[in-house]
């Protein structure tokens, strides 16, 4: 016996614990989905809905990355039940979230398309389980395609690149959190230094020199990054900041962060009918998007007699419920509503749940309730009603929960409270549809089309809805009085309010429009830059 | 043809091959450009040029040389930016892939909290590994991976089972660690089927072992670090000419010296007595040289050649002790008692064979080594 053993001797310098600096994570952001559109089509001829789930332009603009596979799931049905309004308890939230867990892993299973693309830009785009056929077909990406289902339903598609249509103050909304990534590099060893323990607030707090603006320094969190500094990463003051004209500091500064920036695309205009079995009672299409990417043992499988799913029971019953396709693919992203991971969610993890978050119900009242504590003393101090129990407090305040029953009491409306629409537009049919309330919207995490309405959000998303603006709107109390109209998901829209308001800059938090117009016609989206 | 074409058949022409050699490229790209535009003020573009180089370092060789230069690099920018966790992250790393326990320890403690982060754990674990410690280094591994799941959590979980003698589970979690990787990690899936591959051919299962760095070879075209794993294999199962060829083809890419003596005793197996004794001169020498200057992460090889290349038994045993010192855990002790028992001191081995087990161990080497020492004082 010698000591050169087989795999003593030339794994010794390369041992596991060098791993991590071999191997640097291989950046995976062709994963990354960033938006869910889906609202009714203008169509005359029949009822379609319009479906797009925008990604990472990556490699670019109108070229897929070949490793990737998207995923829509679709899964109309009938409005839901839920609490009545004199019903304002946990136990009421607690039924309607077991009602839609069960709606959503019980018997019933949501068709999917699926897209992959070849090198050659072609791509597979497979409708399965849907009443109008289960069909595969081969589109050419970056042109509109019509696709002809089983059932003879035309179906409207398009696989490319466009203008990202997502126009958002990201950098404000990061402010207003104090997320340390979007200012500072933090180092790896800190991860657990991302929202930084100072009170969110959308008005800069007095000696916040982390995150309030720096005009010297103007491009701070637009791109400039600087390095953490030592800290403290807590906030001792009390009182929101003033300038000598005696105006709030806004967090938002009104400019979308995505401007000239594209992404890529899957659009589909798609006939109700071929959806769903029962168009005139399934009057809501749940649609939500999912990133996979093929996994390494999947990319090498042509070796024969080894497959890793054959030779290995512990992967195979890790696979199981995933269908032969899936099995080869690691889900990676999932997107239903905008800022359900961001705003809601502090669990990265949580972001690969898509429709079967419930199990972050109780964190979802927790968390409402924490940023409720920022933003409701926000409100008040800009001489709004704030729908959050903040006991007057001048200022914002950081406060976490360990249970969802000690958040619950001071969130109860901000939970319950119907979002009030700006007029009737929305109501398309005019008929009885109920507003929309926060947990109905974000739990489960998926694109709500009422085809019944316009899909503007949050009865859908349509590209132009200020969602930025309109998520903020929950914190405002829906019942209390405002003008002659009442408050809605568009008051914090309104430029007069800000034009009468004591702070700068005088904006709404969402930039008012796109940077390129959107189109009329399908596929909605403007051209890529 | 074309300007433009002939220009594309250029540059076709002088595209590093997709795997290793477009990798490294790549990365010394990267390299070239964080080092232009470093801020010299700046910890994280101190720690990314670092971090940079010693991937760069680590991929095409990892040179012993290199880490210790890169090692005083992290020292000087420590001094710099002292609260700096990643760098101290760097630092420790480094450390561990030279043997140095007492600096990775140094790192780890210099800043409080470290080792209650997962990339901070996972070297605590590390450590306590390199202890002998066992049961801490798998609770250090299980905690991390709770909090942040990473593949690499999952390869070392399944080295551990090796160390301890858990072949089966161990490969069970390299194949769960493989699960985790995705197309975009291609070399991290060679890595893995290498060990694989390892952890196959040390239980006598050599084909499978071939199959497993057949894969490795597809996945990531063009790696040393597959090739020396190849030609191994080759020496393990006779094919000598073959081994020499393998490692021949190594040195060209990376050349340390236990891939020459790994060419010696290949060439010496295929009768070139001669030549082969000339890459294990030259290879003793380059560890002579290290041990010299203080170094201790050749000790064990020293152990290694003495006892077996070119037997001088006391000083096998001299540098197995040494590495124990060093670093006291199964692996090290194993070696300890092979020396010694090369030695004639077969009782004192099989006592350190007993110590061994008693940490814990119980990896595929550990199990041969006793079995054969313990023979030899007549167990059954």
């Amino acid at each position: 016996m010698t000591t050169t053993v087989w795999g003593t001797t030339v794994a010794d310098h390369n041992d596991p614990n060098s791993v991590n600096s071999i191997f640097s994570d291989v950046d995976v952001s062709a994963a990354d989905v960033y938006d869910m559109f889906g609202y009714p089509s203008d169509a005359t001829d029949e009822e379609k809905v319009v479906l797009a789930l925008t990604f990472a332009a990556v490699p670019e603009a109108g070229v897929f990355d070949t490793d990737m596979l998207y995923r829509l799931q679709v899964n109309p049905h009938a409005r839901s039940v839920r609490p009545g309004t004199d019903e304002w308890s946990l136990s009421a939230l607690s039924r309607y979230f077991d009602a839609m867990r069960d709606h959503y892993l019980g018997q019933r299973h949501a068709a999917e398309i699926r897209v992959t693309v070849d090198s050659s830009g072609t791509a597979t785009v497979r409708f399965s389980d849907f009443p109008g056929g289960s069909f595969t077909t081969r589109v050419h990406t970056n042109e509109v395609t019509s696709i002809r289902a089983p059932s003879g339903a035309e179906i409207t598609a398009y696989l490319g690149g466009r203008d990202d249509a997502f126009f958002n103050d990201l950098t404000g909304f990061f402010r207003s959190i104090n997320y340390a990534p979007q200012f500072y590099h933090v180092p790896m060893a800190r991860q657990d230094l991302r929202e930084l323990p100072i009170p969110k607030t959308l008005l800069e707090l007095e000696g916040n020199s982390l995150f309030n603006y720096n005009p010297e320094i103007p491009e701070h969190g637009h791109g400039v990054k600087l390095d953490l500094p030592p800290g403290p990463y807590t906030w001792e003051g009390d009182s929101f900041a003033k300038d000598a004209d005696g105006n709030y500091r806004f967090v938002y500064s009104g400019m979308d962060a995505q401007a000239g920036k594209n992404v890529n695309a899957i659009i589909l205009e798609v006939p109700l009918s071929f959806l769903t079995e029962r168009p005139e009672e399934e009057r809501v299409v749940n649609v939500w998007g999912e990133s996979w990417v093929l996994k390494a043992s999947s990319k090498i499988e042509t070796i024969p007699d080894d497959p890793l799913w054959l030779e290995n029971p512990v992967a195979l019953l890790r696979r199981r419920g995933l269908d032969d396709e899936l099995q080869r693919y690691k889900l990676v992203d999932t997107v239903g509503q905008p800022f359900a991971d961001a705003g809601l969610s502090e669990r990265e993890d949580s972001r690969q749940l898509g429709a079967n978050n419930f199990w972050l119900a109780p964190a979802f009242v927790r968390r409402l309730a924490h940023l409720g504590w920022g933003f409701g003393p926000s409100v008040t101090a800009l001489g709004l009603a704030s729908a959050f129990d903040h006991d007057n407090s001048p200022v914002s305040v950081h406060k976490k929960y360990a249970t969802a029953a000690a958040a619950f009491p001071r969130g109860r409306k901000l939970i319950f409270q119907e979002l009030r629409m700006p007029d009737d537009s929305w109501n398309k049919n005019r008929l009885d549809i109920p507003l929309r309330r926060p947990f109905e919207i974000f739990i489960p995490n998926v694109c709500a089309i009422d085809v019944d309405t316009t899909g503007t959000w949050p009865f859908g998303r349509r590209p132009e809805d200020q969602v930025a603006t309109r998520f903020l709107s929950m914190f405002l109390d829906m019942g209390a009085p405002l003008g002659t109209s009442g408050y809605s998901v568009e008051t914090l829209g309104d430029q007069a309010l800000w034009d009468g308001a004591k702070i700068t800059p005088r904006t709404p938090p969402n930039p008012l429009h796109n940077d390129t117009p959107f189109l009329t016609e399908f596929p909605y989206l403007a051209p890529a830059w | 043809m074309t300007a433009m074409t002939a220009m594309t058949a250029m540059t076709a022409m002088t595209k590093p091959r997709p795997g290793y050699d477009a990798d490294l490229a790549g990365l010394r790209q990267q390299l070239v450009e964080h080092e232009a535009a470093a801020d010299p003020g700046s910890p994280t573009a101190a720690c990314e040029v670092l971090t940079l180089r010693h991937r760069e370092a680590t991929l095409s060789g990892g040179r012993p040389a290199e880490l210790l230069a890169i090692g005083a690099e992290i020292d000087r920018a420590v001094e710099r930016f002292p609260a700096w966790p990643d760098l101290r992250l760097l630092r420790a790393t480094v450390a561990l892939a030279l043997h140095r326990i007492d600096l990775a320890r140094a790192a780890l403690d210099a800043v409080p909290g470290l080792t209650v982060v997962p990339p901070g754990r996972v070297l605590a674990a590390d450590l306590a590994q390199f202890d002998g410690d066992y049961a801490g280094a798998r609770a250090c591994y299980l905690a991390a991976a709770r909090e942040d799941p990473r593949w690499d959590t999952c390869a070392r979980l399944a080295a551990l089972a090796l160390a301890t003698g858990d072949v089966e589970g161990a490969d069970d979690r390299y194949a769960m660690a493989e699960d985790e990787i995705t197309a975009k990690q291609m070399r991290a899936f060679a890595w893995v089927r290498a060990q694989r591959a390892d952890l196959a051919a040390a239980v006598g299962e050599f084909g499978r072992a071939e199959r497993h760095l057949a894969d490795a070879e597809l996945a990531y075209p063009g790696w040393w670090y597959v090739t020396a794993h190849r030609a191994a294999l080759d020496l393990a199962r006779d094919r000598p000419q073959a081994a020499a060829a393998g490692y021949q083809k190594v040195l060209a890419d990376v050349d340390r010296p236990e891939f020459r003596e790994a060419l010696g005793t290949a060439l010496a197996a295929a009768g070139e007595p001669a030549q082969g004794a000339a890459w294990h001169h030259s290879a003793l020498a380059e560890y002579r040289r290290s041990a010299d200057r203080g170094d201790v992460h050749y000790l064990h090889h020293l152990a290694a050649y003495y006892a077996d290349v070119e037997p001088d038994p006391e000083a096998a045993v001299a540098f197995a002790r040494d590495d124990v010192r060093v670093r006291r855990n199964g692996a090290t002790l194993s070696l300890l008692a092979w020396c010694l028992h090369r030695a004639g001191r077969t009782a004192e081995a099989e006592h350190i064979v007993q110590e061994a087990f008693a940490l814990g161990a119980g990896d595929p080497v550990l199990q041969a080594r006793a079995q054969e020492i313990r023979r030899a004082i007549g167990w059954p």
